[in-house]
């Protein structure tokens, strides 16, 4: 049985570590067909995050939002709900911890306190939204991806008609609110750079969904419901408060992304079109295979893969839109259940085999 | 400012925006109803469009042939169809993930395609001189005052739309293929003891169902409007689906609710001039859409609650 499972863990990896590989051949391949400088745009794709201090700094950076999507999508994932409102969560969270920045702003509050007190209101309006597509799937059973989809739309509109209207700055010339206080931002913490401290609360959110997860009672019966919620509603589990849990917590995390992002990156709410990190925090989940403490990795998998496309974006002419194509290769491949499939099975074959075959041969001894 | 509106030009213009919007909804929900008959939900309805949008004006550019560019804008979304059947039914990869992740790549895969042939990222308008599908007066109907001006002139894919209603009804109906889907839809074991492949009827529902959605691509960039813009659908395909559901995968049914939410997307357009806020007149139709799922999920749900009370009194009586 245990000689299973390790063959079981190794093909995991090695699930992962081909559809890597596959991926970024194609991704050289591709760059090889349309570039017209192609070994300039595979050294970039492949070096470029590595090569400056700026650009390593933007890919630990990019981390952050994709750690926070990343928890967020794990605790959905677990338990088999893909409701996708983390999308516009992050977004409408940034809005209204930017609206309750100037609100709170006469209390005074001091550089630390302000930023945790937003980072919180991030995430009560994250877990509140999230409820919805939960509700409506638990309690109605409304497929929860069709409402967190149209959510996401209504939540960009909602975004945009509050930056519009209540803290929009008509003295700069681009649509932006007005400058966010001093008091509210997170420091940066490494000079010459915009690295700052959301990385530090990235990572405890990380720890915190793992905790929760794989060490709670509630986190084993939200993972329980989402490999076989027949099972668990038969072994005594309530399944419409566990995944409703799920469901809120990750929008919580998300919720929790959007206002770190802001504070830390932005001087002043100006996102007018739906960020992608949501989506992006799928693909993180799937890499780290639901769980929250690979979330890391693959946040930094996917950073490095980001960043070197953006790099080969703007030092070439190829968009960096193909990583999008890549993304999907790499999400179906590491998710798919047959890929490389043969192999384990006759590995595992083999191992049952030569531990028959030994089994006498200690009987006769 | 009621007079502007209540008026028999205004109701005829306002009915046909309705039918020109609800065109895509048709067709997708249509082409929902076979996946949803096989007992699957089809969520890469989305990006089936988009890959056909973008391909009707690939093909109707390069050959400068409406067929070929409409057989271009079919062959792209059965192309995504057929990727999602290998994904999801040979390499066993989650249906739900398989979708989404299709609808991602196809979102930023578009975007690549379009700045590969068109040098800018935003829109093939000015570009491409793709070609746009005909429109058709119906030579009676259009002297009737209201009726005409809201039946007639509109572009020939959205009569094929309401035609196709009828043939869809045929085909789960009647035909052996509409049959099987359904029988694998109610109950796969049944389906396969009877020596029908299930894995190949729900690859062939979702074939379908890829046809459909190329031809509502290619209204959406042949008709519609006469380009192909990066994220043209939003969320088209998901408001299709819904109407699908909601529906129960019956034709007329997902036709009216496809319909009902063309209504309200037209009713956010009529709404856009007038002095109320434009970003919450937007978001209109995507909450329309979820107050309707939500209602439409309470009236079934009492539905089937009354049917058990109903079940549980005759069961006493005994």
């Amino acid at each position: 049985m245990k000689k299973t499972r390790r063959i079981e863990t190794m093909f995991e990896i090695l699930r992962i570590v081909v559809a890597m590989g596959i991926a970024y051949i194609l991704a050289m391949l591709v760059l090889f067909l349309i570039s017209e400088e192609p070994l300039e745009a595979i050294r970039n794709f492949a070096m470029g995050p590595l090569s400056t201090k700026r650009r390593f700094s933007s890919m630990l950076e990019l981390m952050i939002p994709f750690m926070f999507t990343g928890s967020c999508m794990c605790m959905m994932y677990s338990a088999n709900r893909f409701n996708l409102v983390g999308e516009g969560v992050f977004l409408f969270s940034g809005c209204i911890i930017t609206f309750m920045a100037f609100v709170l702003e006469p209390l005074g509050l001091s550089s630390i306190v302000f930023p945790a007190v937003l980072i919180a209101i991030g995430a009560l309006t994250g877990g509140i939204i999230a409820s919805v597509p939960a509700v409506a799937r638990e309690k109605l059973e409304v497929n929860e991806v069709v409402v967190s989809i149209m959510m996401n739309y209504a939540l960009l509109y909602l975004s945009n008609y509050v930056l519009r209207n209540f803290m929009l700055d008509t003295s700069i010339t681009y649509s932006a609110s007005f400058a966010l206080p001093e008091a509210s931002r997170l420091a940066g913490i490494w000079h010459g750079t915009r690295l700052h401290m959301g990385i530090f609360v990235a990572i405890g959110a990380v720890i915190l969904s793992w905790l929760f997860l794989y060490h709670t009672p509630t986190g084993l019966s939200i993972r329980i419901c989402g490999l076989n919620a027949e099972f668990s509603r038969y072994s005594g589990i309530h399944v419409v408060a566990s995944c409703m849990i799920a469901q809120i917590l990750g929008g919580a995390l998300a919720g929790m992304g959007g206002a770190v992002q802001i504070l830390g990156l932005y001087d002043r709410f100006q996102w007018d079109s739906l960020t992608q990190y949501g989506f992006d925090g799928l693909l993180v989940s799937v890499l780290a295979k639901r769980n929250p403490i690979l979330v890391p990795v693959a946040a930094f998998l996917l950073a490095y893969l980001r960043i070197g496309a953006d790099i080969v974006n703007y030092s070439t002419d190829v968009p960096a839109e193909f990583v999008s194509v890549l993304q999907a290769i790499i999400i179906l491949l590491v998710a798919a259940q047959e890929f490389l499939g043969r192999y384990k099975s006759k590995a595992i074959f083999n191992a049952a085999r030569k531990s028959m075959d030994k089994a006498p041969a200690k009987e006769a001894n | 400012m009621l007079e502007t509106y209540w008026n028999v030009e205004w109701i005829g213009s306002f009915l046909f925006s309705v039918i020109r919007i609800s065109t895509p909804l048709i067709f997708a929900a249509l082409g929902a109803c076979f996946t949803k008959k096989a007992g699957l939900l089809n969520m890469a309805l989305e990006s089936m469009m988009l890959v056909g949008a973008l391909c009707g004006v690939l093909a109707s550019a390069a050959s400068q042939s409406l067929f070929l560019g409409f057989l271009g804008a079919v062959a792209g979304a059965v192309a995504i169809a057929g990727i999602i059947c290998y994904c999801a039914f040979f390499l066993k990869t989650d249906l739900y993930l398989t979708s989404i992740s299709i609808n991602l790549a196809a979102s930023g895969g578009t975007v690549f395609i379009l700045y590969l042939v068109c040098g800018q990222k935003s829109t093939s308008a000015g570009i491409l001189k793709s070609l746009t599908i005909p429109k058709l007066t119906i030579p009676l109907i259009e002297k009737i005052p209201v009726l005409g001006a809201a039946v007639s002139g509109h572009n020939v894919l959205t009569y094929v739309a309401f035609f196709c209603v009828f043939l869809v009804y045929f085909l789960l109906k009647k035909t052996r293929i509409g049959l099987r889907i359904k029988s694998v839809g109610e109950n796969p074991h049944a389906a396969e003891s009877v020596g029908i492949s299930v894995r190949r009827i729900q690859t062939i529902s979702f074939l379908i169902s890829g046809v459909f959605c190329g031809c509502a691509g290619a209204f959406m960039s042949m008709g519609y409007v006469s380009w192909f813009a990066r994220d043209m659908l939003a969320g088209r395909g998901f408001i299709s689906m819904s109407a699908t559901n909601i529906s129960n995968a019956s034709p007329f049914l997902s036709m009216l609710s496809a319909m009902m939410f063309g209504l309200s997307q037209a009713i956010a357009n009529a709404l856009q001039i007038t002095s109320a806020p434009a970003e919450l007149v937007s978001a209109l139709p995507y909450i329309m859409t979820i107050l309707l799922v939500m209602l439409f999920a309470l009236i079934r749900i009492g539905r089937r609650r009354r049917k058990m009370a109903k079940l549980a009194g005759a069961i006493q009586e005994e």
